[in-house]
């Protein structure tokens, strides 16, 4: 019995911080599909229902809190475990994250070698919490 | 120009003087009037006594007329029936001259009466005698005793006359002295009348003109001032519009200077972010990559690839930690930074901050030790406080090769003191004040190895500073050193 692949869906603009993330994933054994603005991840996440959502919080077209925000709002997305990746530079930006409906961060410069073991607790916690 | 007091007592002397004369004329006006009706009344007197003194006189004259008629009758009749008038009038009379021996005071009048009575006692005298004569028997009538009778009655009846006819003289004189003294009372009065009048009309409307001066002098003074009080409140209420004019003005000059400070600060904030996020984008694809081509993932290396691909990692690495330094910099130095206050267990940051640093320690076979006796609970900035240990404990690290590098912790008093000791390299005395400034590096090329970038010590100076607390350093060049910081337990 072959299980499909978790799907990994990630909102990130920027085209080296992509294929770094897929390289990562893809190794992994993860399904990683990567959207460059805010309203086509949501757009995506909503058809997709992917099993977790890597959303850089600096996106070119939209507050990357106003997307993680619509995400838990949805009731298409509210499901989907949110994680927010960013450089975090400025006070309360981590706090935010969680505010808005994000299960968690990953900090920029992401730690390569540990990526996926992030990624990987992550899921397990959001499969934990479910009923 | 008199104030208040004194004002008030001239008003009240003026006040004084007004009444006193008007009192003191009527009061003299009163007297002279009391006493010229007194005179008026004197002389009224004088004339009723006149009148009464005549009435009298004539009284005993017809009293007189009586007793003659009396003496007469028994005279013819012999019959004392006759003699009754007589008897009567006898005593009559006698009451009539003692009244007027009372009442006549004039030495003239006296002498009259003094006349009349001696007059009247002649005749008496002889009508007893004749009385008498009868009583015995006497019938016949003596010529010579009648013409005496007669005369001395006729006497008698002169001397009423003349006393009556001087009373009447001295009655007219004092009725026109009482007719005088009446107009010239109701003269003198009307004059006076007139006079006081005058005199008080000019008085009181002197004693007025003085008040009324005074009451102008202070009214125009009143004026004066109020003038002067409409002038300096004009005045106020332009300083006034003036001041608020500028206080507007400069209000509205600091809304905008405000706004404008707020906007660069929000400018740079901004650019913080901007800079932070910037700066650490690309180094997420050097410092990634690099890992993952490191850890072989997309093929072996040969050991050349991977020597000169650690170089670049490491200097990655160095290149992250100056702008994470750099940026905690702009930070603090902003004032943007706030402690994130909370109860902690000093003992498990101190004991997560060895166990950080200990792979460094081990590399470089040097000993890593804790001595922890510190209390369950502090109240504090997690993340500062462990990257204060941190820093100091990777440049003990740094700055030793061999020996040991001990993190000592304890309390004393109302502080926790944390001590890193090191057997390292040491600092040179005169270098040590400067160990805490930015941007300084120990000079010498022997200590060029060591990587920094000169923010590590300042802003754990900055940071134990905003935690409530000291930092300072103690060492003996080529022996060792130790930095020491303390932290309130209970910061306000």
């Amino acid at each position: 019995m072959t299980t499909s692949p978790p799907h990994v869906l990630m909102i990130e603009d920027n085209e080296q911080n992509a294929y770094l993330a897929r390289y990562l994933l893809e190794r992994a054994g993860f399904a990683v599909s990567v959207h460059t603005t805010g309203q086509a991840g949501l757009a995506a996440a909503g058809a997709e229902c992917p099993q977790l959502v890597l959303l850089d919080i600096q996106l070119p077209d939209r507050d990357g809190y106003a997307v993680a925000r619509e995400l838990s709002r949805n009731p298409a997305t509210r499901a989907i475990p949110v994680v927010a990746v960013s450089s975090f530079a400025l006070p309360g930006e981590k706090a935010r994250a969680f505010a808005t409906g994000c299960v968690g961060y990953i900090e920029k410069p992401i730690q390569a070698l540990n990526f996926v073991a992030q990624v990987r607790s992550f899921l397990r916690s959001a499969e934990e919490k479910k009923p | 120009m008199l104030e208040g007091e004194a004002k008030e007592e001239r008003f009240k002397y003026l006040l004084r003087r007004a009444v006193l004369l008007p009192v003191v004329l009527l009061l003299g006006t009163g007297a002279l009037f009391t006493w010229a009706a007194a005179r008026v009344l004197d002389h009224a007197k004088l004339v009723t006594l006149s009148d009464e003194i005549i009435e009298h006189a004539t009284s005993t004259l017809r009293l007189a007329v009586d007793m003659e008629t009396g003496v007469r009758g028994y005279q013819v009749t012999g019959s004392r029936e006759f003699l009754q008038p007589y008897e009567a009038a006898r005593p009559a009379i006698r009451d009539q001259f003692n009244a007027l021996d009372t009442l006549v005071a004039v030495p003239l009048q006296r002498e009259q009466l003094r006349a009349l009575e001696s007059a009247h006692a002649a005749w008496a005298a002889l009508a007893e005698r004749v009385i008498a004569g009868r009583a015995r028997g006497e019938t016949l009538q003596d010529a010579a005793t009648n013409r005496q009778g007669k005369a001395l009655f006729d006497a008698f009846r002169a001397a009423v006359a003349r006393f009556v006819a001087t009373e009447q003289q001295l009655r007219r004189g004092r009725t026109a002295q009482f007719e005088a003294s009446n107009r010239k009372t109701l003269a003198g009065g009307l004059v006076c009348l007139v006079a006081v009048g005058a005199v008080l009309g000019w008085y009181t409307q002197r004693q007025l003109r003085a008040v009324a001066a005074m009451f102008a002098a202070s009214e125009s003074a009143a004026r004066e001032e109020a003038g002067k009080a409409r002038a300096a409140a004009e005045e106020l209420r332009t300083a006034r519009d003036h001041l608020e004019v500028r206080v507007r003005e400069r209000t509205l000059e600091l809304q905008q200077a405000l706004a404008k400070a707020q906007e660069v600060d929000r400018l740079k904030s901004q650019f913080l972010a901007t800079m932070s996020h910037e700066l650490r984008t690309p180094l997420n694809s050097i410092i990634g990559f690099t890992e993952i081509v490191l850890a072989g993932l997309p093929g072996e290396l040969n050991a050349e690839q991977s020597k000169q691909l650690e170089f670049v990692r490491g200097s990655a690495k160095h290149l992250l930690h100056l702008i994470n330094d750099l940026l905690d910099l702009a930070r603090i130095e902003s004032g943007r930074v706030e402690p994130a206050w909370e109860e902690i267990s000093p003992r498990e940051v101190l004991d997560e901050a060895v166990n950080t640093v200990r792979p460094l320690a081990d590399r470089k076979g040097v000993v890593l030790t804790e001595e922890v006796d510190v209390p369950d609970r502090l109240r504090t900035d997690r993340k500062m406080f462990f990257q204060v240990l941190l820093n100091l404990l990777g440049n003990a690290i740094k700055f030793t090769d061999r020996g040991e590098v001990r993190l000592v912790a304890k309390r004393d008093g109302d502080t926790l003191v944390t001590a890193v000791r090191d057997t390292g390299i040491g600092i040179k005395p005169e270098q040590i004040p400067q160990l805490f400034e930015a941007f300084r590096q120990i000079e010498g090329s022997v200590q060029r190895r060591y990587e920094g970038t000169g923010l590590g010590l300042y802003l754990c100076r900055r940071i134990v500073a905003l935690l409530g607390g000291t930092i300072r350093a103690e060492s003996e060049f080529g022996r060792g050193s130790a930095f020491i910081f303390t932290l309130p337990l209970h910061p306000p």
